[in-house]
């Protein structure tokens, strides 16, 4: 069970099942209010269906979730409990193309969740809130009032943050919300959620299997293989001197200046000449 | 590793395209000039945009209807562009491709071994047993020793990595002497994307197999490649030795690339070059490309496009080209 | 208002994919419509003759003098039934497209977002209509409701119906599983907000496209039931009924009638489905994903 003070996000003894098919088994994390946390891991690791479970999308099939202190393992009751947990947790996802209703003007897209959690606000305190939001990714008024299919990718996934942080959620959950950016446009966007980290002292869990990218942004990490996590602990500690061995493979596999082909290529006939096929295959 | 004496198995000169967009010509690719040398591997890195995909194709031969072609494409000294028919079947056998997403790329209905060996059956009438034994045969070569087996599975049965290494086996049952590999590992996981690598670079040096290996990643392509080549906008902005291209860039395209990963062994923050990349549709064509995101532009650069210079054992699309070099090297995580 | 990042320098939002027209087809297409929903509205008003004043002795008389494409097997002005025709024959698959749309978009929305049990049932529900063919199901109406538009209406709208809800199932449960709508469900926004506000709206062009050829072919089963004599009932005017009782000219060597009513469905059928098609070309394309 992990030890940590202050948890915004503790999720205990978590398991998914899909008819036969175990996908998460004894998954357990916290995270402490402020604090980020990777969950790292290949296709098939189960890392997406804990995100789902965390968002609500998927409804776990044994073991609790917390979010401020607050159950939500079984699905909302009514609106304003949705709205509730919508305050608590938000997510961004991979693909910046299908994340913005095509047909919804950036600016209208934030409204809708301003009005959402704050019926009470006027529309001139909305609007001031939108284009706040909107400079706060670093988009300029035109660009806030365009029309997603005038933004490029990197652009359009800044909306989806704009829009996820318009809720004002203690965790952001970035699912992959780098993954499918070109490099350049990568480097930016991970620059502004370091910067937002900071500046609103939000809680980040980012789903990923790009161990660089999780170095950049997390704290801690946990590890996860066929379901379950395999190793965990602080992320500089996890990278610098993995423990488990699939940890050490995950780690061994990362092309860097200097990566020894060689040595993958030992690896390949000696360890594993062969994938062993697994039910997912 | 290079092969300077002898002629290059796949000769790229002066490479333009122009592509049918809405219903006027406008161009995609400019002045793409590389070669590869038998048993050389040579990188194409590039955002999305850059034109490296395109040019897999035009070296294919499988550009869309109405494009309009300059330059030219030479393998073992024949020029490409005029193939048909017999000849260009008996070139694409020699120049096999490989891609991305395998799944794609392959028949869900039907078994391993009618794909793999249905080349070898109808284009060369290899009997079927024969065709079945060459393909175990590949198989094995590519670290699949149960290939009998698999031959008999359907592609679902299969994990993305060893479909992968199936279509790699699948290559190579024509005996190609050119790979073209286009983001092989891009759709695959981390440590499948490492066991794939290390399978070319055995074929490399085992079969003297050249390669073109098409990628974004800067890193994963100094991993397998002797020279690497980056593209921006349609155009090869720098071309050089792959290890020189991280720690001693002449472009600064190339020294962005390299800033903007972030690194496994220690955190910094990103050197991230504004904007976003420029399509080769978007290229101004009186001054370099990447002017307006370039942190050390000058008027010059922006008066007339500049030409690809020898530099350092390779070449450089900048003007500032001799003035920059050697203090883009490494550029510091700030 | 203290910026985290500023602006990005550099920038300018990629200038999106110009709306692709209809092109020449699909602008004489959509003139084609036009133009009988047109007549359809003021037909009967402009009719140069009362379009059910018979006078045998004139049967089958050519084009001339006031009459410009002749008389009838009764003797009536072929120009004003066509004209007066046109409201029955063009109200009658508008109604029909309406009611499926409306019917088919509840229940492929329902079954889209609940998904489970709710979308079993209403599947098998479908699959039971679907097996009744459309001009039965008229004839069963005609004879319980009476011979007549309503019923054939009806009659007609029940048989696409099944169609319509799965085509618009499809389209909406792909809709549905897009990241933007889980996204606004993780927000708390309730499922009807999300239906009526972002799912409906995007598969609003689809539906329209749709609709166009559905409408075509609403039109060519309709004429199909007057021609039969179970939809809109002699002496009323409809290009369905008009070829019905002209048919025997076309033996007779006057064929003019007959083909006037014929070539009347046939333009708006063609027109519908040419228009509908590039519609959906369009819808495909405004995606923009």
């Amino acid at each position: 069970m992990p030890d940590v003070s202050d948890p915004v996000l503790e999720v205990v003894g978590l398991r998914k099942t899909f008819g036969d098919v175990v996908a998460v088994e004894e998954v357990s994390f916290a995270v402490r209010r402020g604090g980020s946390l990777a969950i790292v891991g290949e296709s098939g690791s189960g890392k997406t269906t804990v995100a789902k479970m965390v968002t609500g999308q998927e409804r776990p099939t044994a073991g609790t979730i917390r979010a401020c202190g607050r159950d939500r393992s079984a699905p909302a009751r009514g609106g304003a409990e949705r709205r509730l947990r919508g305050r608590e947790v938000q997510i961004v996802f991979q693909d910046p193309y299908s994340s913005l209703d095509p047909r919804q003007p950036v600016d209208r897209a934030i409204d809708e969740v301003l009005r959402l959690h704050r019926p009470d606000w006027s529309a001139p305190q909305r609007a001031e809130r939108v284009v706040e939001l909107v400079g706060m990714v670093g988009l300029d008024d035109r660009q806030g009032s365009a029309l997603p299919r005038a933004l490029s990718g990197g652009q359009r996934q800044r909306v989806a943050i704009a829009r996820a942080l318009a809720a004002e959620p203690e965790v952001l959950i970035l699912d992959e919300s780098v993954a499918a950016l070109d490099v350049s446009i990568q480097a930016q966007v991970l620059n502004l959620l370091i910067d937002l980290r900071e500046r609103l002292g939000i809680t980040y869990v980012l789903i990923s299997h790009d161990l660089a990218v999780v170095r950049q942004l997390t704290e801690t990490v946990v590890v996860m293989h066929r379901g379950t996590i395999v190793e965990r602990g602080r992320t500089e500690d996890v990278l610098d001197a993995p423990q488990h061995d699939y940890t050490r493979r995950l780690r061994a596999s990362v092309p860097t200046p200097g990566w020894d082909l060689a040595a993958v290529r030992r690896a390949l006939h000696e360890t594993r000449p062969v994938r062993p096929l697994t039910p997912s295959c | 590793m290079n092969h300077p004496e002898s002629a290059p198995l796949l000769e790229v000169d002066r490479l333009g395209l122009d592509l049918l967009v809405g219903g006027v010509h406008r161009s995609v690719l400019r002045d793409v000039s590389f070669s590869v040398a038998q048993g050389e591997a040579v990188g194409l890195v590039g955002e999305s945009g850059s034109g490296k995909s395109m040019t897999v194709r035009a070296i294919d031969r499988l550009l869309p209807a109405g494009a309009r072609q300059r330059g030219s494409i030479r393998f073992d000294g024949k020029d490409v562009v005029s193939l048909s028919g017999a000849a260009l079947r008996s070139y694409r056998a020699e120049v096999a491709v490989v891609f991305q997403d395998p799944r794609v790329h392959i028949n869900p209905v039907r078994r391993v071994g009618d794909f793999m060996t249905e080349v070898l059956r109808t284009n060369r009438s290899v009997r079927r047993r024969d065709a079945g034994a060459r393909a175990v045969e590949m198989l094995a070569k590519v670290g699949i020793p149960d290939g009998e087996r698999r031959l008999d599975q359907y592609p679902h049965e299969l994990s993305g990595g060893l479909l992968q290494r199936v279509m790699i086996a699948s290559t190579l049952l024509t005996a190609p002497r050119l790979l073209l590999a286009d983001e092989p590992t891009t759709a695959l996981d981390v440590t499948t994307q490492a066991e794939i690598m290390g399978l070319l670079d055995e074929l490399r040096s085992d079969l003297g197999l050249s390669i073109l290996f098409i990628t974004h990643d800067l890193d994963l392509a100094a991993a397998v490649c002797d020279r690497t080549a980056v593209m921006y906008a349609g155009e090869i902005v720098e071309v050089r030795e792959s290890r020189l291209l991280h720690d001693d860039p002449l472009h600064p395209y190339t020294a962005a690339l390299g800033a903007a990963r972030p690194l496994l062994d220690r955190t910094a923050r990103l050197v991230a070059v504004p904007g976003r990349p420029l399509s080769a549709l978007e290229a101004p064509t009186d001054g370099c490309a990447f002017a307006g995101r370039c942190p050390y532009v000058e008027p010059t650069c922006t008066s007339a496009a500049p030409v690809l210079v020898p530099a350092d054992g390779g070449a450089a699309r900048c003007v500032r080209v001799e003035a920059l070099r050697g203090t883009l090297g490494g550029v510091p995580h700030a | 208002m203290s910026a985290v990042a500023a602006p990005v320098a550099g920038t300018r939002p990629v200038r999106g994919r110009r709306r692709t027209g209809l092109g020449a087809t699909g602008w004489v297409s959509a003139a084609v419509v036009g133009l009988a929903t047109l007549v359809a509205v003021v037909g009967p008003l402009v009719a140069p003759h009362d379009p059910n004043q018979a006078d045998l002795v004139q049967a089958w008389i050519g084009p001339g003098g006031d009459h410009l494409v002749g008389l009838d097997v009764q003797g009536r002005d072929v120009l004003s039934r066509i004209l007066a025709g046109a409201r029955s024959s063009m109200l009658g698959p508008l109604l029909i497209v309406v009611i499926c749309m409306l019917v088919g978009s509840l229940l492929g929305l329902v079954s889209a977002w609940r998904g489970g049990m709710v979308d079993a049932g209403v599947s098998a529900g479908l699959d039971i209509l679907f097996a009744f063919p459309g001009v039965l199901l008229a004839a069963l109406t005609a004879a319980v409701f009476g011979a007549g538009l309503w019923a054939a209406v009806l009659a007609m709208a029940v048989a696409y119906t099944p169609f319509v809800a799965r085509l618009l199932r499809g389209a909406m449960l792909k809709e549905r599983n897009q990241p933007y709508i889980t996204a606004l469900e993780v927000q708390g926004l309730g499922a009807t907000a999300i239906c009526l506000r972002h799912v409906l709206p995007n598969v609003f062009p689809f539906m329209v496209a749709q609709g166009s050829i559905l409408f075509g072919y609403a039109v060519l089963d309709l004429a199909v039931i007057s021609y039969l004599g179970i939809g809109v009932q002699p002496p009323d005017p409809d290009w369905g009924v008009m070829i019905s009782e002209n048919q025997s000219g076309i033996l007779l060597g006057y064929p003019l009638p007959a083909l006037c009513a014929g070539a009347c469905i046939v333009a708006v059928v063609v027109a519908m489905n040419l228009l509908g098609e590039r519609l959906l070309e369009r819808a495909g394309k405004d995606g923009g994903r």
